[in-house]
């Protein structure tokens, strides 16, 4: 619309904005009928050509008023390709044709009067009939053209419109798209008489800028040419009917028959005619009102294209907005409600849908131990649920479960789980204590009863799912042997040890184990990590000014010093032991890692964490690394053997004073896990020790920090532990 | 015995859900721990139940409980732990960080510091500590 | 056997632990060596993706032991595709991270960055659905770690979220794979294949309980309604690098998802029938829908691209979940463009956040920002990739993806779904656009000697060298490879279409698994089955 006036000749009637048609028609063999499709192509164009068509009446600029009843026109083409019918493709082809001649036409005599007359405004405009009779007699065939008065092509595809539009039901109504075609041809009528009656008809106007007057043949001949094709159509539609029809076989594609309706002046006194007359009749009736009626439009505050599409955007992403942040509020609980209900759902539903078999294994006897223990777990859960406001109180039943499921797992014929279990236990424990240490000591009661009991009810529900899917699984039986038969047989043979679990770890799926110290590993850097990000911003300050703790009298008492100093050498013993024994006896790397680590921790205990982490030469993450080293190192030592990456071997070895022992390769993994346990867990509860030790403590004790540099100068990158 | 264990996970698994659906970071912490658990005996549970079998070869005892299970339950119990050690230090540092342990975020509520006393008057924060 | 099936798992290992032993002190040498551990993966992918390309499937069986008994590496063209995309966008994630400075604003960001690197190539190349856990684990417990680097009350508050829903991601993990051992007594993917097939129909439910815990699972990991809680907060409060490295993170979920429900619950598996099938594709138009409405409805340009992500999670699978080669073959192409695109953006909302006056990437108006037109430039790229507008890599994917559903049933749907929101999503992104780029105001009070500097949320813990052309460089080369995506849609498109064969016969992957023989030891009555 703002383009030269050839240019936006060419643009709007001839060629971009007929690409999107294009597109359309190119789809219409695969996409038209459904009914999707016709709703949304046809109302979106109906509504396109009705609108723009009312805009169009009320621009004053020439160019503008063309532009809008392009819209408009393309709505009107759009419509007809949503109704899927091949008669609606064959008046969409032919309107195509026709808007092209006449819309250039026009386009071209608006540039012609804007170069002659100085404006494009039509209120400056006038009278011109008189000075450019060539000019006018282009324009009034091409605009009567555009109003659908008979002998002009505009007529014959508009009569196609309509009558198309009568067959047509949208949304359960007959009268919808009829009477909505007939205002929107209405309006058409009504702007193109406009664009004839204002611009040629009516005073002359003195204050034109110049004198104007018909231009040159360069000037009008092309649009006289196009409108020589308007109405050449119009008379004798006979002769565009073999392109109509080819191109409409193309937009088709054999998806439906050709229409058998031929393109002609006189059909009869059909419907669409007297739609056409209405149109017509209701067309020029506008024009004469059109004072009042263009006041009136100007004081309900014209609707702006670009007003309205902001508001329409805006509304739009308001609208996004309130949804996308109303399910995204932040609330976790409600997070994982959801996760919690979608998953018993379609499990459920999964469970539901499939055929269960019977039991086929025998259940083992209750015994009164198991029984008792059964019951402490059961309790101990249910009193932790309830009483878990009190924080402490919770972390002690939570040791409880803990304990009875590491029993469990000893009675239940798995003592490498009953021991990993209890140590685990103990250290985290003591993890959760050194966290406690800064939390709340107590939880407020904030829910509502009815969100407690929502919850409860989402839980029972799980916790049913839960234990009716195990208790299946323990009744019933593998569909086929299983895989570990072959562990059984082959872990003394080609693992070299007895203990088939610990041979499973660090030989047949070490790949899992190596993945889990790396799990480890990582925790303890992220801790780590955490700690210096913690340490180094506004939070060191804060933990500084904590109020000091009322705390025992003795903070290291005698006693307790002593038994950990006698105790150290004979824990450090019972984990190399532990080592040692554990590819055939229950142990490992694993456990032997945790009972160390314990052992160190005894220490920080016992005689404060100054005392211990000056004694402390070796740094947790070179430790944690050079498990991780040593694990992979072992494992890619195999490559040097033409052996996949954890190929293990083993030989019996005999040092004179000690019996007869074995040395597998595996044992280098089982120290690399080692390692890395022992790092990984020492720097974890380090990081945690070293956060609780900013609060309360005199200052004169950082210097024997890890690192003093760290405090007076944050920005060194050297302060590790 | 198939039963205890069963509802043992059962209970372990509701409790576990009940205290992940709180809004404090602790009682979440201690939640997931729980169904760490409960996800265990299940996992443990996989290879059918045994007692007296241990998979500990001996020569003349042929019946051995299934070791693979508890092979998974060995690495899963470490990997369990190595995630609730993370979950606390964060947790730790979002409730340093902020002196508010609620585990739900409200985007358009920044943390500032009228919330913290807030959270400081109703108890949660280290006012209320002797 | 070729032990470069497993380099992409042991190199950023060792360089990480090397990382954290020996250089922790020189953030120089930490750049360089994450950087050229980085270059070297990224070389071995590309064997590894070449050596695939004519259709071979390379086995590693770990400690030598055979299939299902041990743990088996596998190499197709699938994994070969994702450990390559993974490799491709580490590198310029990497200098990013490097140029921006981020990763010397907290700890141990390279030791992380290449954990993370290994747990997401572990996951792409494993054989086993234990340690695809394993995996899974070791990339999530990085991702915690990399999520909350250089810490802020805001980051630790989402990342308590992020790190608990995950939490239970993985408790539901374990509970599908303790039902799944215990139906058929492995753990081996090829074996579960052979086994599940030959399940009675009358022993169906557990299986089929197995088999939607697990899709659920994945469903998490690839941010798929309603299990997509976890992402737009996490993504959006990651720091940039890492939210941009975390784009490959959600096609970890939708990889397995094509691995498991190709090989092991194939779409014509009777025993699984009415379950996938039925509901996937409605809750990937919803993730789709949802997407789309966040990027138009975001305050803020990281919210913005944290929804994109969700939204090409939700095109994504779309693709998938047809089950036919075609719609996976458009999957793949449309999952490489999405991480490359999304990538990109992450990185360009860190660009603007650190260049804007005060680091907001609200809409608020604020003064342009420095290098205002080259920034600018690549967010238009980038937004009509992420859009689907011609003429980039995201509108061939989108139209592989509407081709890709013509047969289905429900087409009707997918395609007034995925059009609409296209539209939604163009919107979005001129807002964004026009609102941080186009509608800035030159400030008028600016004193002259106080040019807007770039906002530094936190400073550099050392004074390591900071070149600042390496973020653009970064940025650019992310989307010159979106460029090469999309002039190479033909050949990469061919090349996808013969993978979606290979995951449709998988004859040959499952007989290559299981009948190559392991390490030698007594069979007495070793074979399981």
């Amino acid at each position: 619309m703002a383009a030269p006036t050839p240019v936006s000749a060419y643009l709007h009637s001839a060629t971009m904005v007929k690409a999107g048609l294009f597109l359309m028609a190119r789809l219409w063999p695969v996409l038209s009928g459904t009914d999707a499709w016709f709703v949304i192509v046809t109302g979106t164009g109906l509504v396109t050509m009705v609108i723009a068509a009312v805009i169009a009446l009320f621009k004053n600029d020439l160019k503008a008023l063309l532009a809008f009843s392009t819209v408009s026109h393309l709505g009107l083409i759009t419509m007809l390709l949503g109704t899927g019918t091949a008669f609606g493709a064959m008046a969409a082809v032919f309107h195509i044709l026709n808007h092209a001649t006449f819309k250039a036409a026009l386009f071209m005599t608006a540039g012609i009067i804007d170069h002659e007359a100085g404006t494009r405004d039509i209120t400056r405009l006038g009278g011109l009939r008189k000075l450019m009779p060539v000019t006018f007699v282009i324009t009034a065939l091409a605009s009567l053209s555009m109003a659908g008065i008979p002998f002009f092509n505009g007529f014959l595809s508009k009569e196609m419109m309509l009558e198309e539009a009568t067959r047509t039901t949208l949304l359960g109504s007959p009268l919808l798209v009829p009477v909505l075609a007939t205002v929107g041809a209405l309006f058409s009528a009504a702007y193109a008489f406009r664009y004839l009656v204002h611009v040629f008809f009516g005073p002359k106007r003195e204050e034109n800028p110049g004198l104007p007057h018909d231009p040159g043949f360069g000037m009008w001949g092309p649009p006289a040419v196009l409108v020589a094709a308007v109405v050449v159509i119009g008379v004798a539609p006979a002769l565009a009917e073999p392109l109509v029809r080819s191109v409409t076989a193309a937009v088709l594609g054999g998806a439906a028959p050709m229409p058998g309706a031929h393109l002609r002046i006189w059909h009869g006194l059909t419907p669409a005619l007297g739609m056409s007359a209405i149109a017509v009749t209701g067309g020029a009736v506008l024009l004469m009102a059109f004072a009042p009626l263009a006041r009136a439009w100007a004081a309900a505050g014209p609707p702006a294209a670009k007003t309205i599409f902001d508001a329409i955007v805006d509304g739009l992403a308001l609208l996004s907005r309130t949804i996308t942040e109303r399910l995204h509020d932040g609330a976790l609980t409600r997070y994982a409600a959801i996760f919690s209900v979608t998953v018993v759902a379609v499990a459920g539903h999964a469970w539901a849908t499939g055929a269960a078999p019977a039991p086929a294994r025998d259940m083992l006897p209750v015994e009164p131990l198991p029984l008792a223990g059964w019951l402490l777990l059961v309790v101990a859960t249910l009193v932790l649920v309830r009483q878990h406001r009190n924080r402490f109180v919770a972390l002690v039943l939570l040791g409880v479960v803990g304990l009875m499921i590491s029993i469990g797992f000893a009675y239940l014929s798995a003592p490498d789980l009953a021991l990993t279990q209890l140590s685990v236990e103990v250290v985290t424990v003591i993890l959760l204590l050194l966290a406690l240490n800064f939390l709340p000591r107590e939880t407020p009661v904030e829910s509502p009863a009815g969100l407690r009991l929502r919850d409860g009810a989402i839980a029972a529900v799980v916790g049913l799912g839960a234990g009716a899917l195990v208790f299946t699984i323990l009744v019933g039986d593998f569909s086929a042997p299983t895989i570990s038969a072959y562990h059984l047989a082959n872990s003394y043979k080609g693992g070299g040890g007895t203990n088939v679990v610990n041979v499973i770890l660090v030989d047949f799926r070490g790949y899992d184990t190596f993945g889990e110290i790396i799990v480890l590993g990582i925790a303890a850097l992220v801790i780590y990590a955490t700690t210096e990000a913690l340490l180094s911003g506004p939070v060191r300050a804060r933990l500084l000014n904590r109020p000091v703790e009322k705390v025992a009298g003795d903070a290291h008492p005698m006693m307790m010093v002593v038994v950990t100093r006698v105790m150290m050498p004979l824990i450090l013993m019972v984990g190399v032991y532990i080592f040692l024994r554990g590819h055939n006896e229950p142990g490992g790397g694993f456990i032997a890692g945790l009972v160390v680590a314990i052992a160190v921790v005894m220490q920080y205990m016992a005689s404060g964490y100054a005392w211990a982490s000056a004694r402390q030469r070796v740094p947790y993450h070179g430790i944690i690394g050079a498990g991780v080293l040593v694990a992979g190192l072992t494992g890619i030592g195999a490559w040097f053997f033409g052996a996949p990456f954890l190929t293990s071997t083993f030989g019996y070895v005999r040092i004179p004073p000690l019996a007869e022992f074995e040395l597998a390769t595996a044992m280098g993994f089982d120290l690399g896990v080692f390692l890395c346990v022992l790092g990984a867990v020492m720097l974890s509860l380090d990081s945690f020790a070293r956060l609780a030790r900013r609060a309360g403590i005199e200052a004169s004790e950082f210097d024997i920090d890890i690192d003093p540099s760290r405090d007076d100068a944050p920005d060194t990158g050297k302060a590790e532990g | 015995m198939e039963l205890l264990v069963a509802s043992s996970v059962g209970v372990l698994t509701a409790a576990g859900i009940y205290m992940v659906l709180r809004l404090r970071t602790f009682p979440v912490i201690v939640g997931t721990a729980l169904l760490s658990y409960a996800v265990n005996v299940f996992l443990f549970a996989s290879g059918r139940l045994a007692v007296n079998q241990p998979p500990i070869l001996r020569d003349g005892v042929s019946a051995y409980t299934d070791p693979l299970p508890q092979a998974l339950v060995l690495t899963a119990i470490v990997i369990s732990f190595g995630m609730t050690a993370v979950v606390v230090i964060v947790a730790l540092g979002a409730y340093l960080s902020s002196r508010d342990d609620h585990v739900n975020d409200r985007p358009d509520r920044p943390i500032r510091q009228d919330h913290q006393d807030r959270q400081d008057h109703h108890g949660g924060g280290e006012g209320a500590q002797p | 056997m070729s032990h470069w099936v497993i380099a992409p798992v042991i190199l950023p290992a060792m360089m990480a632990a090397f990382i954290v032993l020996v250089v922790r002190f020189h953030p120089l040498l930490q750049r360089v060596f994450s950087l050229a551990g980085t270059v070297a993966i990224l070389a071995v992918a590309a064997g590894l993706y070449w050596t695939t390309s004519d259709g071979t499937i390379l086995l590693y069986q770990l400690g030598n032991w055979a299939a299902p008994f041990g743990i088996v590496l596998v190499a197709d063209r699938l994994s070969a595709l994702f450990v390559l995309l993974t490799s491709v966008l580490a590198v310029p994630v990497l200098l990013y991270a490097i140029g921006s400075g981020w990763d010397m604003r907290g700890r141990h960001f390279h030791a992380l960055f290449q954990f993370q690197l290994m747990g997401i190539l572990g996951a792409f190349l494993t054989g086993d659905a234990f340690n695809l856990f394993v995996f899974f684990e070791v990339l999530l417990i990085a991702s915690y770690g990399l999520m909350i680097h250089s810490g802020g009350a805001r980051r630790f508050r989402v990342g308590v979220q992020y790190v608990v829903y995950n939490l239970l991601g993985s408790t539901l993990f374990l509970f599908a794979l303790g039902t799944i051992y215990a139906e058929t007594g492995t753990l081996n993917m090829a074996d579960l294949a052979q086994r599940i097939a030959a399940l009675p129909m009358d022993d169906s439910a557990g299986i089929r309980v197995a088999a939607v815990m697990l899709l659920m699972v994945f469903a998490v990991k690839a941010a798929i309604l309603p299990l997509h809680f976890w992402l737009p907060a996490a993504y959006a409060t990651s720091p940039g690098p890492v939210a941009a490295l975390f784009a490959v993170m959600t096609k970890v979920g939708a990889y397995s998802i094509i691995r498991f429900y190709t090989l092991i619950f194939p779409p014509d598996l009777a025993i699984t029938q009415g379950l996938f099938d039925t509901w996937l594709l409605p809750a990937a138009l919803l993730t789709l829908t949802l997407g789309m409405l966040g990027i138009l409805g975001a305050r803020r340009l990281d919210d913005l691209v944290a929804f994109a992500v969700v939204g090409s999670m939700g095109m994504l699978m779309i693709a998938i979940s047809v089950f036919t080669p075609a719609g996976i073959a458009a999957a793949l192409y449309y999952a490489v463009h999405s991480t490359l695109a999304t990538a990109a953006l992450f990185l360009l909302a860190d660009v603007v956040g650190e260049r804007r006056a005060g680091g907001s990437l609200g809409y608020d108006p604020a003064p342009p920002i420095p290098g205002s037109g080259l920034v600018a430039g690549l967010f238009f790229a980038a937004a009509i990739a992420m859009a689907g507008l011609p003429p980039l890599s995201g509108f061939v994917g989108k139209l592989l993806i509407l081709n890709a559903t013509m047969a289905d049933a429900r087409m009707a749907w997918v395609w007034a779904v995925i059009l609409s929101t296209s539209l939604i999503a163009v919107i979005g992104f001129s807002r964004a656009g026009s609102a941080i780029f186009w509608k800035a105001y030159a400030p008028e009070a600016t004193l002259p000697d106080a040019p807007p500097q770039p906002a530094e949320p936190a400073p550099p813990l050392d004074a390591a060298p900071r070149p600042t052309a390496l973020p653009m460089v970064a940025v650019g080369a992310l989307m010159a490879l979106l460029v090469a995506v999309t002039v190479f849609a033909g050949p990469l498109q061919r090349n996808f279409a013969a993978t979606a064969a290979q995951l449709f016969a998988p004859a040959p992957y499952i007989s290559v698994v299981l009948e190559t023989p392991g390490r030698t030891v007594g069979h007495d009555d070793g074979e399981g089955h």
